[in-house]
Formats: C-alpha cells, structure tokens, sequence
C-alpha cells in the first residue's frame, strides 16, 4: 500500500504524511464517542474552570470548566462536517453550473459567467457570513452557505476545463461517432476533469474549515452546546494572557489540519500531474 | 488554461497557511503588549511639574439607539442621556434616594392626589433655547403620554389625570388615584429626562440625534458607529463640569475595550462583565475597579403557551434544576448574588427570605418532572441574546437541564432579535435582562395583564398579581406597601411564571489618571467633578 502511495505522490513523502494525518483526524472525528463521551464535552463544571493542563485535563480546562481535549475531539466533526458536505456540495453545485455554461452555448455561458464573476467579487468569508446570519446559524446552514459561496470557483474551473475538452479530437471523435452530449459530458468531459476538481477539493476542505471556525468565532456557528474550534477560541480569547491554553489547542487543531489538507493537495496535484511523473519528491518553495 | 490556474492556487496554499498562522498570533496573542503601554502613561505622567489635566474624558461603550427621553430602549443611551438631561428630581448618585433637580422643592397633598413641583429659576436650554419654563415641562409630559407618541413609557404615568402650569414656575401633576411611586416616575431616569418640547418638534424624526436638555453637557457631535463627542454646558444650572469634554467612543467588543483602556485610547471602560478581567484590573494599581450592586435583574422567561411549560410543576422543577452558584460564582466570578425573588435585594420591598424560594436540588427537580408525567424530559428552545453574559449563563442552564432530562436547545440572537422575542412571546423560552429602580417598573410592565404580549413585555403573560401590584401602587404607607409586595413575592415563586436568576453588579473600570468619578446605580455616573491627569 505504501508503495503505491509512494509511486502516486511519486516520492512525495511530506503528501503522504499529509493523507495519514488527515486520516487520523478524520478516524478521530468518526470514533468520538468511542474516544471520549460527549458529555466531558458539554458538562459544565464552574468550581473547575480555568484548569491549566494537567494529567486530568491534558489541554486544561475552559471558562464554564469544559475539557478541552474532549472540546477538540467533538469538534472536529462539525470542522469536517463543514469541510467536506460544504466543500462537495461546492463541488457537484459548481460542477453541474460549468457544465451547464461550458456546453449551453454562448448566450447561457455569457449569463452564467457574468453571475459567477459578481459572485466571486465577494470575499468567501463575507459572502458565507451574509446567508448564515440571514439563515440562521446551524451546521446545515453554515454547510449550505460554505457550499453555495464556494460553487462560483467550481464552476469557473469546470467551464475553463469543458471549453478547452471539447475542442480535443477524441470528444470531436465521439460527437462524430454520434454520442449523445449527456454521453460527451460525463463520460469523455467530466471524467477528464476529475483530476483538478479532486485537487480543488482538498484545497477548498481547508478553506471551508478556516471559514466554519471563522463563523464560529464570530458567534455564528453552531448553536451551543455543540463544541466548534472556532467558538473555542472565541471563548479563550478574552484570557488569552491569563489561561493560553484555551485558544492554543484549538488553534494548533486548526493550522494541522489545514496545513495536512494543503499538502495533501499539492501531493494529488501533481501525482495526477502528467508533466512532474518521475520528478521525484517536489520542492514545495 | 484552468490546469495551469489550480497549478498556481496550489502554489498559494502554503501562502494561504501562512495567512492563517498569522491570525492566530493575532487572535491569541492580542493582549501582549497592552500592560507596558499602560505603565508607560503613568510614568510620563509623573514626568510633569503640577497635575495637568486633559480637555475631555474619553469613555469605552458601546453604541445605543437614540437620546429621546421617549423612545430608549438600552442602558446604552440611558448612560449619556444622563449627561444632557435633568429631571424633575433625581435619584442621589449610588442610591434610590430621590433628591432635588430642576425642581428645588415639592409638596405632595394629604390625599396624595396632587403633586406641586416648584421650579428652579434660570435654568437655561442648551443650544440657545432660551430659559426652561414649566410650560415646557407639561408639555413633555403631555408627549410622553399622548398615544400618538407610542412612547413605551406612557403607561409607567397611567396614574396621572393631567398636569398644569399655573405659573412659569410650577408644574401641577393630578393624579387619578395616589401612587406612591410616582416620584420615581419623573425623576431623572429614562422618561422623566425633560426634553426641550421646541427642538422636539423642529428637529422631528432627528430629534433622537439631536437632543436640547438641560444638563451638565450637550451634544455636539455624533458619529454613528465611532463616537459621541460631549460639550461641557457652560449654563448649567449646578455650574459647568470641570472637563470641557466628553467622548463616548463606541468599542462594541469587551475585549477591545480592555485593550483600548490599556493603551491608554480610552480613560473609562463603562460596564465591564467579565470577572476575570476585572480581577486582573483589580490587581493592577494604574487602574480603580468602580462595583455597585445594581438593580439590574436576570430572569428566566417561560412561555405558558408552549407546553409542557404550562405546568406549574414543569416550572418548578426547572427552578430547582438550575445551579444558581455556577452562573454567580462561576460565570459572573462573584459579580451576581442569586435573585430568590422577582424584587432584588437593595430595592424597596425586598423580600429574599420568604417561601417557596427555589435552590439549586436536582433531585427535586427529577421527582417533579416525573410526577408531571415528563419522567424523561422533554424537548425546548430557547432565544438567548448573543452578548455579555447572556450564552454563558445559558449553557450552564442548558446542561443543568440536560442533568434532568431537558432538552433544551439555544439560539443565540442579536439584540432586536431578542427585543423582538420578549414583545412577540413566539418562543418557549427566553431571557430578561432589565434594571429598574422600583418594584413596580418590574411588575407593571413585565408580569402585569394589560401588558401581555404583544401590547407589552410580559412574555408569560402572567396575571396572577394584577390586583396586588394596583394596591400596592395606591398604597402610601411604607409598611403596608412593604407587605403588598411581599405578598407579591409570595404569589409570584407560588406560580413560577418566570424563574427569577440573578441580581447583577454593574462595574467600570476607570484608569488612575481619572480624579472624582461617581458611579450611579443604573449603569450610570455624574461626570460633572471628572479631571483628566493627562498621560503621555
């Protein structure tokens, strides 16, 4: 298996440490309740608030005296949560609306270029932040929000990749050959675009988690009691002098996941990239 | 083309960790600094020959709605409202003791149905709006009162008949039945600051930004969003404030204020709540921690209408469900004493030692639930607003409930949201957070019938007491209305149409270099005596 991994990444060794990170991170968020019972996560203790780290609490303890360690745990899954049902939902939305741009012909493409323009002059932030306080902040409504802010991305690279698929011979080919454009458009186009859409993929999970903490800091996350990274730094922030350990962890959880995603990315980029095969280990700088 | 751009997007991720890297020094490590910059100020201080004092007072608070006397709805405007206007009377800074303002004296009649309030001379407007007469008093009560106004203070003067001029220096107030609080009706608090009757009506809509007072200072500018910036009346009738002015400058966020009042950007930090920080301020000796005990109450709203909360069981076991200690101790860090009573402790009537009073015994709790028929718990909502204390208080409650069997979900709202709720009744559960000076202000318009929702604020639209507070509002015997109301009190934890929570103090933090602040009860203080050691 590791060497499989190892001729994909092709010799990216810092990638494939990437992807066992990630898995374990996502292991952790699916085994939870296995690992620590949710009320360590919720229960509120007041007389043990503010715990500095100890074998008891090996991340300390918060204000209202939550573990931060099961805090983390648990929130890990609305993180991945909003991560990946944001970022898929980006994904099939912006998908469907570049192929829908790409083959519609030039007047549906103008429209849809024009609404995917305006769409991505708003920063992701702002534009996720404006529906769910409209919406309401739920975890459903921040996957919505997360997904239908990142779909204008997708469907600019998808319609980049479908304008340039479909002037390619084998496409022409099978158009001659009489194949429907249903047929054109997922078989030869999207299967073709897989590769970048994957890639966009694991980049955009990251992004998605730095939004949903974002909205989580910002008190749009999540309704209490349902421990988010975000909201945890939000509520060690004001004693970030006093009790560091509230905002550290969960701002280490942060940057190792999103740093883990990151390269991950570049590993699938350019394993699935013909022009670096047997480059070996790419120089990430 | 678009290979090559998800190729460079790539490239950006490690850029894009970098970013994030970065907020998160910036997020956890903001405060850093701030305590050298603070010392620094002092120090420059000391530099100087004689005591030098600053041109303004700069105040940390956060943006209210709008200076008519008629309309306010937050402490917010409540606290500069104090600054521009004068009352009738007013309440002795730091207590309820009413005390002469606009007006030098006053006599009340045997029967208590007329009230004669004899006028100071040569109270000047600000603004050039010539000389305050007792014309302009009635008419700022005949405004308050005229429906037309829909100022949600009329019915707090229901007693009054009418009110009269006979002379430009005496104000007549006929009361339909004697009212023993009505003294506190028009004092210097909320709708008995007197607005100038001429500019209410040439600045119309505006008038909310530009008010026309009488007090220590005037409004001079007012930058929505950043700051109000303060006059000092040269006219004032108790002699011009010491400091010609002052900035009220709008840092929404606590935690910014700290860092604003450790850098020395503000020299006031108006209602700090969080008791951690306050404890490390306590400690520190460039700063004075100003605590009152304050009437301002917190109060768990039940909904009847939204079952099984129409249980008075249901309620009561909620009651004992919750941990009283962990919201005082553990999320106000000692700044709260429990309510026992609908009446805080510090007010008239005040009544924490009667039965049934409701302690934290979770056991009691279970028993009640499954007695009415809810053995496992049941499922609620609550609208909570999404500042101060409010959602910290409320997952304590939350998980008490859950140790129970209540279910009971959270939905943080912003402040009209949450105004909204409390008027609309549309939620189970909800939050009042309110300060009064006087029993009846809370009953009469929070747990009073004629104030069900949506006429009013009584979200459980209680009438168990109706007769009660009438009487004890007709009442003029200390004694007698002492007992009125413990009756009331009794009745009120009888029926748990709300759980009452806690009692608040309210505290400032005010640095060194700030002489002869006075703080108020109500989120308020007399800035008139403030000097400025100017820093730096």
């Amino acid at each position: 298996m590791i060497a499989s991994l190892t001729r994909f990444f092709k010799g990216d060794r810092l990638a494939i440490a990437a992807l066992f990170v990630t898995a374990a991170i996502v292991l952790v968020a699916l085994l939870a309740p296995l690992l620590v019972p949710y009320d360590r996560a919720v229960a509120v203790d007041t007389m043990h608030g503010f715990l500095p780290p100890s074998p008891g609490h090996p991340f300390g303890t918060d204000k209202l005296g939550h573990d931060i360690l099961a805090q983390l745990v648990w929130g890990s899954r609305p993180s991945l949560a909003v991560g990946l049902f944001g970022t898929g939902l980006a994904a099939v939305l912006g998908t469907a609306a570049g192929l829908v741009a790409g083959f519609g012909g030039p007047w549906l493409d103008a429209i849809f270029v024009y609404v995917i323009d305006i769409l991505m002059a708003f920063p992701l932030l702002l534009l996720a932040l404006v529906m769910v306080a409209m919406m309401g902040a739920s975890l459903a409504n921040i996957v919505i929000a997360v997904g239908v802010s990142w779909a204008p991305r997708y469907a600019r690279l998808v319609r980049g990749l479908v304008l340039e698929l479909r002037t390619l011979e084998y496409v022409q080919a099978a158009r001659s050959a009489g194949a429907s454009t249903a047929r054109i458009l997922f078989v030869h186009v999207l299967r073709n675009a897989l590769g970048p859409i994957l890639v966009m993929f694991t980049l955009g999970v990251a992004s998605s988690i730095i939004v949903e903490a974002s909205l989580s800091f910002l008190g749009l996350g999540p309704p209490p009691p349902t421990p988010t990274w975000g909201r945890i730094i939000a509520a060690g922030q004001p004693y970030v002098t006093a009790a560091p350990w509230i905002c550290i962890f969960p701002g280490l959880a942060i940057l190792v996941t999103v740093l883990a995603l990151n390269l991950l990315g570049d590993g699938i980029r350019d394993g699935l990239d013909p022009r670096t095969r047997n480059l070996g280990r790419v120089d990430k700088m | 083309m678009a290979v090559a751009d998800v190729v460079r997007s790539g490239r950006r991720a490690l850029l894009a960790l970098v970013a994030v890297a970065g907020l998160l020094l910036a997020a956890c490590g903001g405060g850093g600094g701030a305590p050298e910059t603070g010392g620094g100020a002092s120090e420059a201080g000391s530099e100087s020959t004689g005591p030098q004092y600053a041109d303004e007072i700069r105040i940390g608070w956060s943006e209210g709605k709008t200076l008519d006397p008629a309309y306010f709805s937050l402490i917010n405007d409540y606290a500069i409202a104090k600054q521009i206007y004068s009352g009738l009377v007013q309440y002795k800074m730091g207590t309820t003791e009413i005390v002469p303002d606009l007006a030098e004296s006053w006599d009340v009649s045997p029967d208590g149905l007329t009230y004669t309030f004899h006028l100071r001379h040569g109270v000047k407007w600000q603004k050039g709006y010539g000389e305050l007469t007792a014309q302009d008093v009635v008419q700022h009560f005949q405004r308050i009162m005229d429906p037309a106004t829909a100022s949600p203070f009329a019915g707090t003067l229901d007693d009054v008949a009418s009110v009269e001029a006979p002379d430009p220096y005496t104000v007549v107030f006929h009361l339909k039945q004697p009212s023993a609080f009505f003294l506190d009706q028009v004092v210097a608090f909320r709708e008995g600051f007197i607005a100038n009757p001429k500019a209410v009506q040439d600045e119309g809509q505006d008038y909310g930004r530009m008010p026309v007072g009488t007090g220590p200072y005037e409004l001079k500018e007012w930058v929505p969003g950043q700051y109000i910036l303060l006059e000092a009346n040269p006219d004032y009738y108790g002699g011009a404030p010491k400091t010609k002015y002052v900035r009220f400058v709008h840092i929404p966020d606590e935690s910014a204020r700290q860092i604003a009042l450790q850098n020395g950007e503000i020299d006031v930090f108006w209602n700090a709540s969080d008791p951690k920080m306050i404890q490390s301020f306590s400690n520190d000796p460039n700063y004075q921690v100003y605590q009152v005990n304050s009437t301002g109450i917190a109060v768990l709203e039940l909904n009847p209408k939204a079952k099984p909360l129409d249980d008075v069981r249901v309620r009561q076991a909620m009651a004992y469900a919750i941990d009283y200690k962990a919201i005082t101790d553990g999320v106000r860090g000692g700044l709260a004493v429990k309510l026992n009573t609908i009446i805080p402790v510090g007010m008239f009537g005040a009544a924490p030692d009667i039965q049934p009073v409701y302690d934290y015994d979770p056991q009691k709790a279970k028993e009640l639930l499954r007695e009415a028929g809810y053995p496992n718990g049941f499922q609620t909502s609550a609208n909570v607003l999404n500042s101060g204390y409010a959602p910290d208080m409320f997952s304590v409650i939350q998980s008490n409930f859950r140790d129970v069997g209540i279910d009971m979900q959270i939905n943080l709202v912003d402040s009209p949201t949450w105004q909204k709720t409390l008027t609309e009744a549309n939620v189970p559960i909800s939050v009042l957070l309110t300060t009064r000076m006087e029993p009846d202000q809370i009953l009469s318009q929070f747990f009073y019938g004629p104030v069900c929702s949506p006429k009013g604020n009584n979200f459980p639209c209680y009438k168990g007491v109706d007769d009660l507070i009438a009487q004890a509002r007709a009442e003029l015997d200390d004694q007698k209305r002492a007992d009125l109301y413990r009756q009331i009190q009794i009745k009120f934890n009888q029926d748990l149409p709300a759980i009452p929570l806690i009692s608040n103090k309210n505290v400032d933090i005010v640095s060194k270099r700030v002489q002869g602040y006075v703080k108020g009860l109500a989120y308020d203080a007399d800035l008139t005596h403030v000097v400025v050691e100017r820093g730096r």
